[in-house]
């Protein structure tokens, strides 16, 4: 389990998602892939924080402090945001879906098409 | 990550017979000789003693559940001055297996228009968050499956996991009314995960640490007497968590059926009823853990047995209230998470807090002087929410007296007698 | 998983769970059912779950649990339910071989610059650095004496004495603690901001879905 393989596996979720994102038609598949490429970041986020000399331990000599080892882990806090703003993000974007259903009657992105060419 | 596995003495003895590996503690392979696997299998082991131990667990667990079913059903009859179950063998003892037969012995009907796959798999996703959480509970000093240093996240985690599993239920029926009786029960999970996730805020606070065998280790003076509030809230968060009565509006015989588990027959209605029974035993245990200071205790009794013995009188209580309260309406259900039991939880955290910032590392006398605040603040706040946010014993719908239902007017009578 | 650490059995963990999340993920883009796909999203979810545990994050992968699959996918699951009736499903667009080819395009180029770029690697400078080594892991002890302020980021940490009882707060045995820390210090703001983000979006939701009288 070395950064090299973790991220390959982050890049490979962050690929289907992206390709979920692009090639699906349905608003709330697109939705799903849109969650899948967050999942891959996040993942990308803590094995950087897991993998990597902290920025408090790269000068010479090497002094640990409290700070350095809270701050090692700045890679976990990144990800606890973005699950938060993901939250947010669904939750609203699965209202604008329902709002259009009921005002289309379909939630095919092919079809609503109102505001191109 | 808290003890090594390798400390417990039963898995390093299957560990250490089964695998090459060259850890200090399985000196000399155990008395199997020198090991069963070769050389790179150490996760084979590891694999094998691990399921093991948590077959074992989980099979305790199940039969404590078949003791319970019995128990709750002879209780409920006292407590209803009837008798309960006294046919098959001495006071009734053998009816839980006489229930498991007749279920096995039921047609399994499956819906024509049913997910078929979705269907089948609902009652198994039912069953394995309530046995998930068996893994963390300190059953004694050094009994544990896993001390996570998470161990109460955890917990609240994989509760949440069981509206999952409602949900397949509602779709797999392909059942309108299934599903609107599913979509209630999710949306009372939901409501009631809140105040349980922030009642144990506080017992985090004064323990300092998530991990369940730091919890009980800092209860010098159990919980229950030093966050009384925390309690109550997470007492009734957990029996509306398991939807147990009077919180069961998913399973009783209201107007949609049986709710989600309206199509299912035979034994996937049985594991449906089975998750049930093992989720609460399962919150007893998580309640005698956190709050009871499960597992310490006078020294003539082993730890584990007085786990065991503190869990009595908890799923007594919750049989007891089974049997005492009324079921309530699916708005009353939701109002008193929201407009009671958060309140109450977060009133609980904010007074936590300052407490545990006044006494960090509280000694026996500063719990005891934290308890009687707790306690004064339990009285005054339940009062104060209740009566500005409370509607009354009962809440009916108010109806002026003219508007209820229309008098009968019998034919014949005078025109002018009054309504 | 102290007695285990770096063993095969985390490599095969690791590998077992990263096959059921990209394998799960497959089935979310390619079904054409869309509940069955929302259920493989969270299969997908706890799959990824149990990737942070390896990964030393256990407070967030419970936190992964109880907001995505325990929310998230119950939201997405609620919003298919209340627009059912769509014969067309998951079915792709016209774009499908060009986001084929952009995605395994982008996916290339990731793998790529990860393999080929020089990170510096943690477990090396711990092999090489006691004091690290006991902050990492497990046992240190904060050293007052040549702390050169009396602010918490100036005490340092070093590995307790032989035979002494350190205290254990590895970087990655309490992360619950650091996070906490994190929260309070260095990311007040992006919490603060984080809080106004949650309410606005709650009261977003509600505003949009109010309904008005004569709409269904």
């Amino acid at each position: 389990m070395t950064l090299e393989n973790v991220l390959l596996v982050s890049s490979v979720l962050f690929a289907i998602g992206l390709y979920g994102a692009l090639a699906k038609s349905n608003a709330i598949m697109i939705l799903m892939s849109i969650e899948i490429m967050f999942n891959a970041v996040n993942i990308a986020a803590i094995a950087f924080s897991r993998f990597t000399v902290p920025a408090g331990l790269t000068d010479t000599p090497i002094t640990v402090t409290q700070q350095a080892v809270q701050r090692a882990l700045t890679g976990q806090m990144l990800s606890v945001f973005v699950i938060t703003a993901a939250a947010a993000e669904v939750a609203l974007g699965l209202a604008l879906v329902i709002v259009v259903y009921r005002q289309r009657g379909t939630v095919d992105v092919t079809d609503l098409t109102e505001m191109s060419g | 990550m808290g003890p090594n596995f390798l400390d417990n003495a039963f898995f390093r003895n299957i560990y250490c017979n089964l695998s090459e590996s060259d850890d200090v503690r399985c000196s000399g392979g155990g008395w199997l000789g020198d090991g069963l696997l070769p050389g790179g299998f150490e996760w084979l082991a590891f694999l094998i003693t691990a399921i093991l131990m948590a077959a074992i667990l989980i099979t305790l667990v199940l039969n404590a559940s078949l003791v319970f079913i019995w128990a709750e059903r002879r209780l409920l009859g006292r407590f209803q001055s009837r008798i309960g179950p006294n046919r098959w063998g001495p006071y009734g003892s053998l009816t839980p297996i006489a229930d498991a037969v007749k279920t096995l012995f039921k047609e399994d009907i499956v819906p024509a228009a049913a997910d078929r796959w979705v269907f089948n798999a609902a009652p198994v996703i039912m069953m394995v968050p309530s046995l998930m959480v068996l893994a963390v509970i300190p059953w004694g000093t050094g009994t544990f499956l896993a001390d996570l240093n998470v161990g109460i996240l955890f917990i609240i985690a994989i509760t949440s996991l069981s509206t999952f599993a409602i949900v397949m239920a509602g779709w797999g029926s392909q059942n309108r009314y299934a599903m609107f009786g599913a979509m209630r029960a999710v949306a009372l999970l939901i409501s009631y995960e809140i105040p349980m996730a922030i009642s144990l805020l506080g017992v985090l606070m004064i323990a300092g640490s998530l991990s369940l065998v730091s919890v009980v280790e800092a209860q010098n003076v159990p919980f229950i007497l030093v966050q009384p509030l925390g309690f109550l809230v997470f007492f009734i968060a957990s029996v509306a968590e398991i939807n147990r009565a009077p919180f069961d509006v998913a399973e009783a015989e209201s107007e949609l059926g049986s709710g989600y588990h309206t199509d299912y027959s035979g034994m996937k209605f049985g594991l449906f009823i089975n998750a049930e029974f093992t989720a609460t035993i399962l919150s007893s245990a998580v309640i005698v853990a956190v709050f009871l200071a499960g597992g310490r205790g006078w020294g003539f009794l082993p730890s584990q047995a007085w786990f065991i013995l503190k869990m009595v009188p908890v799923l007594f209580f919750i049989v007891w209230t089974r049997a005492s309260w009324p079921r309530l309406r699916i708005d009353q259900i939701l109002s008193l998470a929201w407009k009671g039991l958060i309140i109450l939880a977060f009133i609980n955290v904010a007074v936590s807090a300052i407490l545990s910032f006044i006494w960090p590392a509280p000694s026996t006398s500063e719990l005891w002087l934290m308890a009687a605040i707790n306690f004064g603040v339990l009285i005054v706040s339940v009062f104060a929410i209740s009566s500005w946010f409370g509607s009354g014993p009962v809440s009916t719908p108010r109806m002026s007296h003219d508007e209820a239902l229309p008098r009968p007017r019998p034919a014949g009578l005078s025109a002018g007698g009054d309504s | 998983m102290n007695g285990v650490e770096g063993s095969s059995v985390t490599d095969v963990a690791f590998w077992v769970v990263s096959a059921i999340a990209i394998a799960a993920s497959i089935m979310v883009v390619t079904l054409r059912d869309i509940f069955r796909a929302a259920l493989f999203l969270a299969l997908s979810f706890l799959a990824v779950a149990g990737l942070y545990i390896l990964l030393r994050a256990e407070f967030l992968a419970v936190v992964q649990i109880l907001v995505y699959v325990g929310a998230i996918s119950i939201l997405i699951v609620f919003a298919i339910v209340l627009v059912r009736d769509m014969p067309g499903g998951g079915k792709d667009n016209h774009l499908k071989v060009v986001a084929a080819t952009v995605a395994a395009l982008l996916g290339a180029l990731a793998i790529f610059v990860s393999y080929n770029s020089d990170f510096t690697n943690l477990d090396a400078l711990e092999s090489s650095n006691a004091d690290v080594a006991a902050a990492l892991t497990g046992t240190y002890d904060l050293d007052a004496s040549n702390a050169v302020g009396d602010e918490y980021e100036d005490q340092i940490a070093v590995a307790p004495p032989e035979g002494a009882e350190g205290t254990e707060i590895g970087i990655f045995s309490n992360s619950t603690g650091s996070i906490g820390g994190l929260f309070i210090r260095d990311f007040v703001l992006p919490f603060e901001a984080v809080s106004v983000l949650l309410l606005a979006a709650m009261i977003g939701a509600l505003a949009l879905l109010r309904q008005r009288g004569e709409e269904s």
